[in-house]
């Protein structure tokens, strides 16, 4: 008879599968340990098994091992319990992977249960034996090292993150791994899709374990709702959601909160139905390779519905524009009547110290302004436009603190907010210039109406008076080019680019955005933006300072003049009524007295010559600067603008630093 | 692992020889898969092995060493036993092999290509766990032997030896991606002759390119590369590129640099496609940029490795790069009006328009004969958008685009300096002299160009464009000049007969100077442009796609260049210099028209003006320059004709060698009536 070692021990074998099927769900048996470290080792008991049994033992008990790798992720004691509800929805796949694999094992046992059955009976099927449990089981160690891998790199994440981490898995080469990524991934997207359309819908955020890429400020109030209450949460977003798709989707939600909190419109989303079904169908085009897949059609689709609907609120029920219009009308100097009669009616008064104005006296003047220019407009504005006084400093006049301010209501000041600012910072300038542009023209009304007064009496004074009209035309010169580069190069130029982008808008933000521009644009124009510029914007205020100097020097030059006119007048008519009376001519005392008073009136005139000639020149010498700074600017605008304001080149045969060449 | 102490091997010293055979066969098929024993125990060895693979050269870089397995046998084991055995372990040693192999190329950064591969091999490894699995039951049923084992084993060792020498190829040459699918290929053909082999190794490319093709499918369909691991034949060499960043540099370096080919990472089969599936993408992305979605409708699933199919995926390839480059060109062509870009194009640099011309020419040329650095720029813009607004340029669309530019240089150096980048000589650091430049030498258009037309009209393009404008246009103010000067020179017909004499030698001159001018001209704008624009129209009416265009319009762009002379510096020079003598005689003859002409007819037509002080003066100076006049006409026509005739000189030599006959007919209609013949001759002799 054979040797009993060397024919086939069926109970033995028996034994050892029996083993290997415990081991495989992480269980210690007889011979197989556990160790700390969850690896098996053979016990002290296994002695009396041969190498190859040990070894195949130990080579079947790593399935177990990675088994139990596995479950720490679904338990939810261990510290590597994956949490919130994008873990969730791994998890739960994950338990579909393990289930799996029970059934595999309770095949295998009921395998093994049954040849124990047979064994007893009749006769020697082929036996269960440790190399078929090992053949067996090569496909699924590839698949639980593969579940392994995975999720060892999901270790300790959760939200955007987690789905990142899985994103990765897909570009793998092995079959297996990649679609257990992919369904992985799916599970987890779950909880992201119903987190996008609860979003995209109702513009709600469910989301307990804050994991969603769009976040929601508590403590900011509904009225600043558009710019700072909600925002996209970068650390969470998946890999797989671009920033511009992010931005999109933040809009759409953030429009729908808007349109119900602000605008108390509450009538649903057109396409709701659809969307939420290709929510429910596609949620793994949320990473297609490729932008294009029907669901992102959709959430384009969805981003531009809202926006549209915004963006018709806004500009129809809101009338987004008209209030834009009107801004740019009183703020900007828009509607030249309103401010030349405003001008006109202010300048009494705010000539006068700051410190004597009172608010509600300007805006009067201002009402009674917009009623008899605004003729085309409706009543409205005036509950928009007010009167600011800036904060005065001594020495102020009313001109330096005045500014007109525009308020806007409900909806629109929530999306106005930011830029409300700006239009203040810009109506001070333009005030100004305009302020300049008036004082000039009253300044070359005065010369005209003076010197048809002053007739031919004065002929000694033509040198003067030619000087001051040589002035006074070059700054006219000057303001006009001035005023005719802010209100049409800079403001108009801008504000049609804005138009065009206003009609062309989808969505409000692009309103906001062309909006921003238009300011910016303006105030680089009116050199309000950086350094450089800035002594620009200096070099002019010098030079209106100056034009306002030469208005008070033409007061009291004026003044002088007509004193003088007065006294010889009224000396001549003394010589003719005491010609009438027969007593001739007048006593030498009063022609000694006349004498005096002439001869002061020409030393006056001699010094006022000298500080005419002191403001001409200063003005010259700070013009030539600003137009130094134009020429030699890199912006082509004010170089351009340079060559306008000396159009003749009369500056630059003037001034030498002007000659040097351009390029 | 680690092992326990185990229970020492039964001693089969004394065993009948079929017992021995059976204890050694349990103990062989568990070490057949990695499972060792007590009577045959493994020893690791590294050794350095030489692969025979003609397709690798040999690289003493490369690490030849790899691990293998050897056996030792319990000396109890009878001799024959042992020779059986020697027989079946390699095997063991393959499987070895191969295992690692898998483990290996399965880790996460080896690539997509590598991990699939060891997918497929994973998967004959189980089929093999299968056949031993099988062959310990036939063991168990006491119904094995070594010799039937060996016979059933006899296939598998070969297969799997084949294996083990595809991982060594693999392993010994180290490589990833596109190159795994190239060695793997070549192997196809080494084993043609051993058919079971083939076949195993067509199945593994087939599974291993699987993932690549993947990669391919997504590039030619929808443009898009998704390869994170660098395993495919392009390369996005700006991947990172945020929407915010895109500037214009980007766009331009967008055709040229944005995609790239490694040329280590295309599979072998799909060598002499590269350049179709770069382009293919390539024009898919530049449809994509613009906005628009990219459906291919074409199936798309069949693209998959074949080694007996090959006209199958080159024909899919072949179909999405026709849809592509269709869908590009239509892009360019309809959405973007590349025709009519084309032709503002020429309306301006190529002087296609005469009244926008002439009309640009008159406003600016006084600006433009300062020195250059005392040009303003910003003058000539307005001076530029005035005469586009008036004249009939005002209905071209794309007039807006139209700039002026003023080089540092003139043509002559800017040719040179193309000449040496060409050379790859680094003229950028070279400073430019401009004190003695004019305007107009420097003067020259410019056009802004917007994606995706930026793609035709690039920059070279432009430029080259601009060469040839300013080279007609230098023409066309020396023409301009000439002309002033003689309807300056009509007065002269109120002259009486005997001084008007006097002006016959210049005035001969002038006109010879015209004709040459005219001739050049006409033969630059009617014989060269003109023809070749008219060829490149019918060409583009006919394009496929894209590169078609690209090339169409090099080839007419170099054709223009080369035949107006502007790729020969030396010819280049003589045309300046011909020109410039032009000018300055032309300079000469307003100069002097100041003193002489008023004089004359003052002379002439009111004596009583002679009594004057003043007109004395005046004869007094005429007499002393009327010497000095027709003397200065002399040395004006002597420069001239020199120029004239070593112009004519290298032309001719020129195209004697370049036997190319439009620079005859440049010759023919200077030297019209063989007026420079003679001087021609003289000066071969």
């Amino acid at each position: 008879s054979p040797d009993p070692e060397l024919t086939f021990n069926y109970s033995k074998n028996e034994d050892l599968v029996q083993e290997a099927i415990y081991s495989m769900t992480g269980k210690s048996g007889k011979f197989l340990k556990k160790d700390v470290t969850g690896e098996f080792k053979l016990d002290i008991k296994a002695r009396n098994l041969s190498a190859q049994e040990g070894i195949s033992l130990i080579r079947i008990a790593e399935i177990g091992r990675l088994h139990n790798d596995i479950q720490k992720f679904t338990d939810s004691n261990s510290e590597f319990f994956l949490c919130g509800l994008f873990g969730q929805g791994l998890i739960s796949q994950v338990e579909t992977e393990l289930v799996q694999f029970y059934g595999l094992i309770a095949h295998l046992q009921d395998n093994l249960h049954s040849q124990q059955v047979v064994a007893y009976t009749t006769t020697k099927n082929d036996p269960l034996t440790l190399v078929k449990v090992f053949s067996i089981l090569n496909e699924p160690l590839k698949r639980m090292r593969s579940i392994g891998e995975i999720l060892q790199s999901c270790k300790n994440l959760k939200g955007g993150p987690l789905s990142s981490a899985l994103y990765e898995h897909l570009f793998n080469g092995n079959s297996i791994h990649k679609s257990l990524a992919e369904s992985f991934l799916k599970a987890t997207c779950r909880p992201l899709q119903n987190m996008l359309s609860h979003w995209l819908l109702d513009g709600e955020i469910v989301d307990p374990h804050h994991e969603f890429f769009i976040e929601e400020i508590k403590e900011v109030s509904s009225d600043r709702l558009w710019h700072h209450k909600y925002r996209v949460v970068n650390a969470r977003l998946p890999l797989f959601v671009s920033k511009t798709l992010a931005r999109k989707i933040l809009v759409s939600g953030k429009s729908i909160n808007f349109l119900r909190e602000v605008c108390e419109d509450r009538s649903p989303i057109k396409g709701r139905e659809e969307l939420k079904l290709a929510f429910e169908n596609n949620v793994e085009d949320l990473y297609a390779p490729v932008q294009d897949s029907k669901l992102h059609v959709m959430i384009d689709q969805v981003y531009l519905n809202t926006s549209k609907k915004v963006l018709d609120i806004a500009l129809g029920q809101y009338r987004l524009l008209e209030h834009l219009q009107s801004m740019r009308k009183y703020l900007l100097l828009g509607q030249g009547d309103f401010i030349n009669l405003l001008m006109e009616k202010l300048k009494d008064e705010l000539d006068r110290p700051a410190k004597e104005l009172y608010q509600h006296a300007l805006f009067s003047i201002v009402a009674s302004s917009v009623r008899a220019t605004s003729q085309f407009d409706d009543g409205e504005i005036l509950e928009h436009l007010d009167v600011k006084l800036v904060h005065a400093v001594d020495g102020d006049r009313g001109w330096d603190i005045f500014t007109l301010q525009y308020t806007v209501h409900g909806p629109l000041s929530t999306i106005l907010e930011l830029n409300m600012g700006k239009y203040q910072e810009l109506f001070k300038p333009l005030w100004k210039a305009k302020h300049t542009e008036f004082v000039l023209d009253n300044i070359w009304k005065n010369q005209m109406l003076n010197s048809k007064r002053m007739g031919n009496n004065f002929s000694e004074l033509s040198s003067v008076t030619y000087r001051l009209q040589a002035y006074t035309s070059e700054m006219i010169h000057f303001i006009h080019q001035m005023q005719y580069y802010i209100l049409f190069e800079v403001i108009e130029c801008s504000w049609v680019t804005f138009i065009k982008r206003v009609q062309s808008a989808k969505a409000l933000d692009d309103i906001l955005e062309a909006h921003q521009q238009f300011l910016s644009a303006v105030r680089v124009g009116i050199f309000l933006d950086n350094e450089t510029k800035h002594t620009l914007y200096l070099h002019l205020d010098i030079i209106y300072d100056s034009i306002m100097n030469l208005e008070d020097w033409q007061k009291t030059f004026y003044q002088e003049i007509f004193q003088e006119l007065e006294e010889r007048e009224a000396f001549e008519k003394a010589i003719k009524e005491s010609e009438k009376k027969g007593v001739y001519g007048v006593t030498s005392e009063k022609r000694l007295e006349r004498d005096e008073h002439q001869k002061n009136f020409e030393q006056t005139i001699g010094s006022m010559k000298k500080s005419l000639d002191g403001i001409g020149n200063n003005y010259e010498k700070y013009l030539n600067d600003f137009l130094l700074l134009l020429t030699s600017s890199k912006d082509q605008n004010l170089q351009r603008f340079g060559i306008r304001l000396d159009f003749n080149e009369f500056y630059k045969r003037r001034d030498q630093r002007l000659k040097h060449p351009l390029t | 692992p680690v092992l326990p102490v185990m229970r020492m091997p039964k001693p089969i010293i004394g065993l009948p020889s079929t017992a021995q055979e059976r204890a050694v066969i349990s103990e062989l098929l568990s070490t057949l898969i990695g499972i060792n024993g007590s009577l045959i125990v493994p020893k690791m060895k590294t050794t350095s092995i030489d692969i025979r693979d003609e397709f690798s050269t040999p690289n003493h870089l490369n690490d030849n060493r790899i691990c293998v397995v050897e056996f030792e046998l319990n000396e109890q084991i009878q001799e024959s036993i042992r020779d059986m055995l020697g027989d079946i372990l390699p095997l063991a040693n393959f499987y070895f092999q191969i295992q690692n192999f898998i483990e290996m190329s399965r880790a996460p950064d080896s690539g997509q290509v590598l991990q699939a591969l060891s997918e497929a091999m994973s998967k004959l490894i189980t089929d093999y766990y299968g056949t031993i699995a099988q062959l310990e039951a036939m063991h168990i049923k006491e119904e094995l032997n070594l010799h039937k084992l060996l016979f059933y084993l006899r296939p598998i060792i070969q297969t799997m030896e084949t294996l083990t020498k595809v991982c060594h190829v693999l392993q010994v040459n180290n490589v990833r991606g596109g190159n795994v699918l190239t060695k793997l290929h070549d192997n196809i053909a080494l084993y043609s002759g051993d058919k079971s082999s083939q076949e195993i190794l067509i199945y593994l490319t087939q599974k291993a390119s699987e993932p690549y093709m993947e990669i391919l499918k997504l590039w030619i369909f929808k443009g898009v590369i998704q390869d994170p691991k660098m395993e495919f034949l392009i390369e996005d060499t700006e991947k990172d590129c945020q929407e915010s960043e895109k500037n214009e540099n980007y766009f331009d370096n967008f055709w040229d640099k944005r995609y790239m080919i490694r040329h280590e990472k295309i599979p072998r089969f799909l060598e002499k496609q590269a350049n179709i599936i770069l382009r293919t993408g390539k024009y898919l992305n530049v449809v994509r940029e613009c906005g628009k979605r990219v459906v291919f409708t074409h199936s798309q699933t069949s693209l998959r490795f074949s080694h007996t199919d090959e006209q199958n995926y080159v024909n899919i390839i072949n179909d999405a790069y026709t849809f592509a480059s269709k869908a590009l060109l239509e892009l360019i062509m309809n959405d973007n009006d590349l025709m009519g870009h084309l032709l503002s194009v020429k309306r301006y640099f190529l002087l296609h328009q005469g009244d926008f011309v002439v009309q640009f020419m008159d406003a600016c040329e006084g600006e433009l004969l300062n020195n250059v650095d005392d040009v303003i720029p910003m003058r000539l813009e307005n001076l530029l958008e005035l005469t586009l607004r008036l004249s009939s340029a005002k209905h071209d669309k794309y007039q807006d685009d139209l700039l002026t530019m003023l080089l540092p240089f003139d043509i002559c150096t800017q040719m040179s300096k193309i000449i040496k980048s060409d050379m790859g000589v680094d003229v950028d650091s070279e400073i430019d002299d401009t004190s003695t430049l004019k305007g107009i030498e420097c003067f020259t258009f410019g056009y802004t160009v917007h994606w995706p037309l930026s793609i035709v009209l690039n920059h070279m393009t432009i430029s080259k464009y601009q060469l040839i404008f300013r080279q007609l246009f230098y023409c066309k103010h020396v023409e301009n000049y000439l002309c002033r000067v003689w309807i300056a020179n009509t007065n002269a017909k109120k002259f009486d007969h005997s001084t008007s004499e006097l002006y016959r030698t210049a005035f001969t001159l002038r006109q010879r100077m015209m004709n040459a001018i005219q001739n050049l001209e006409y033969y630059m704008m009617i014989e060269v442009i003109e023809p070749v624009w008219h060829i490149f129209m019918q060409q583009l009416a006919k394009a496929k796609n894209i590169d078609d265009v690209l090339i169409f319009h090099e080839d007419f762009l170099d054709h223009c260049l080369k035949n107006c002379m502007l790729t020969y510096p030396d010819l280049l020079k003589r045309i300046i210099s011909v020109c410039n003598s032009c000018i300055s005689f032309c300079q000469f003859i307003e100069e002097a028209q100041r003193h002489f002409i008023d004089a004359e007819l003052s002379s002439m037509m009111s004596k009583s003006y002679l009594e004057d002080d003043c007109s004395d003066q005046q004869t007094s100076i005429d007499e002393g320059n009327i010497m000095t006049f027709s003397q200065k006409v002399a040395e004006y026509d002597e420069t001239f004709t020199t120029n004239v005739v070593r112009l004519l000189d290298a032309v001719t030599e020129i195209a004697e060698t370049d036997n190319s006959e439009k620079f005859f007919s440049l010759c023919n209609r200077i030297n019209f009536n063989h007026y420079y013949t003679s001087h021609l001759n003289l000066r071969r002799k």
